[in-house]
């Protein structure tokens, strides 16, 4: 059997200290998650309006998060805040804002897609029938709407799991920093190391993400 | 039309009614200066081509499209100007059925029917006896518990015509509600709505670009042709001796075939 340096795990607190990395990964999502949800379904909705001032505002904003990858953003909101504003941001606080102004974006591009997909003629008909335009909302244009949305924000959700592994590029003690903590102290009596303990990160991050993305196959596969 | 009901008035009217569409850069006209009348307990059919403005005609009915210009009278109350509330309370009593069905795919068929009552109060019990009713009517019972997406055409139009008619509205506003089925199963669905218009005395407008529609339901019919009305009258009238040349294009080649569709409706053809 091939040294795949996995002994090193085994050394001291070595697992423990990469579960607690995967932990700070995990709570960066968790928050980053929520606030995406909640204000991306917001910015959503809002985005059905013909509000010609947010319609540019929303514009920019898009542009902006797609085009700039999330490692430049990261820098530019850590380090670029502490040189202009003088503000000290601690490395979680400026990632759950890049990834919350990313999922931000991504989500309200969901909402308003799954709305629009809601054909012109449902709210006609529901309006017929004497619904209040709330009721219509609440009745006709939500479940439907939620329905579609499921599937599509489970993917997304687990795309931020996944991309929060770059926050070690910022110092956050998260999964792979502690990773790469682990390899450096080792790199003398285990020089495979790096190989076994990327693997164990791989696979904790596997372990994390495929329940969620089997989850999302099946919602899609039910309500697609 | 039963002869007591043909004394009752005009339930139905419309009043010199405009709808003029304004899109960014130009205005669309679609009905101009419309005069109607539906009397109480008919079938009154409205048929035109593609763009004729039939669909905003019927939509002006029940307030869906706010006329541009003149009123319509409804029991004789000019309901363009009723305030929210009454306009709610009014679209309760028309009830509407269109093309593409617009089913809650979520729900079962009786939930689909119990939807407009649940919504205005009622109870859940109440709602349910009266959906059963319903789907009895239109000859569903045994699908009560099915949803839309495991149903045909036909039964989905059924589905919805037994939604429309839970609120036990007066009048039944009918969008193209056959155009999307077969020959056989718009046959069948015609002769749901004149069951409905005998037995419950449901007034029903009619909208549709198909002559063989209005000859089989309707008593009277309009011809609407570029957003005015070209010709109106009973059916029979309208169809012997069509005087605009709109009502002759439309009917003319009809007249071939319905000799033909008498005979074979004989054959009652149900698709239940
Ligand atoms: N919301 C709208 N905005 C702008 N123009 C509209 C709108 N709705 C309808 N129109 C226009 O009004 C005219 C009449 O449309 P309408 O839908 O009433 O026709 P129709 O007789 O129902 O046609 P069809 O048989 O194709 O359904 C058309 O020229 C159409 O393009
Ligand atoms: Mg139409």
């Amino acid at each position: 059997m091939p040294d795949l340096g996995l002994d090193v795990l085994l050394k001291g607190k070595n697992f423990a200290r990469l579960l607690g990395g995967l932990g700070i990964a995990l709570r960066i999502s968790v928050i980053s998650i929520l606030i995406s949800v909640v204000l991306g379904t917001v910015l959503g909705v809002l985005r059905q309006r013909e509000n010609l001032i947010l319609k540019a505002f929303m514009r920019l904003y898009l542009e902006v998060i797609r085009i700039m990858p999330q490692l430049v953003l990261l820098f530019l909101v850590y380090f670029g805040t502490t040189r202009s504003f003088g503000w000290d941001l601690s490395g979680e606080t400026a990632s759950v804002i890049v990834f919350s102004l990313w999922g931000t974006a991504e989500m309200s591009d969901l909402v308003r897609g799954a709305l629009s997909s809601i054909p012109g003629h449902q709210y006609e008909s529901a309006e017929a029938l004497g619904l209040r335009k709330t009721q219509v909302y609440l009745y006709v244009v939500l479940p439907q709407a939620v329905r579609r949305l499921i599937p599509l924000s489970i993917n997304l959700i687990t795309r931020m799991i996944k991309t929060t592994s770059l926050v070690l590029m910022i110092g956050v003690v998260e999964i792979l920093k502690v990773a790469q903590q682990i390899i450096e102290a080792n790199r003398m009596n285990s020089p495979n190391a790096a190989f076994g303990v990327y693997l164990t990160v791989f696979v904790l991050y596997f372990l994390v993400c495929w329940p969620i993305s089997v989850l999302a196959g099946k919602l899609e596969k039910r309500w697609g | 039309m039963s002869p007591e009901l043909k004394g009752r008035g005009r339930m139905i009217e419309l009043r010199h009614l405009g709808k003029t569409y304004k899109t960014a850069n130009r205005e669309i006209v679609a009905l101009e200066d419309i005069n109607l009348s539906v009397q109480d307990g008919e079938i009154f059919g409205i048929i035109g081509l593609s763009g004729a403005g039939k669909s905003t005609l019927v939509r002006c009915v029940n307030l869906l499209e706010k006329p541009s210009s003149g009123h319509v009278f409804i029991d004789g109350e000019d309901i363009t100007e009723f305030d929210r509330k009454s306009l709610l309370s009014l679209r309760r009593s028309i009830g509407m059925i269109f093309q593409d069905f617009n089913l809650l795919e979520q729900r079962s068929v009786l939930r689909n029917v119990t939807f407009p009552l649940e919504v205005s109060g009622v109870k859940r019990a109440a709602a349910r006896e009266r959906a059963m009713e319903l789907l009895k009517l239109v000859g569903l019972s045994d699908r009560a518990e099915s949803f839309p997406s495991q149903l045909s055409g036909g039964q989905k139009q059924r589905v919805a015509i037994a939604r429309a008619l839970a609120t036990n509205p007066k009048y039944l506003l009918c969008d193209e509600a056959t155009s999307a089925l077969d020959p056989n199963t718009t046959r069948s669905i015609l002769e749901l709505l004149k069951k409905i218009n005998q037995t419950l005395g449901v007034t029903i407008i009619v909208i549709t670009h198909e002559m063989k529609v209005i000859y089989q339901i309707c008593d009277r019919v309009a011809v609407l042709d570029q957003s005015r009305i070209a010709e109106e009258g009973s059916v029979s009238e309208v169809f012997t001796n069509p005087r605009s040349k709109i009502a002759r294009e439309l009917i003319l080649p009809e007249r071939i075939g319905a000799s033909w569709q008498k005979n074979s409706s004989t054959e009652q053809q149900e698709e239940v």
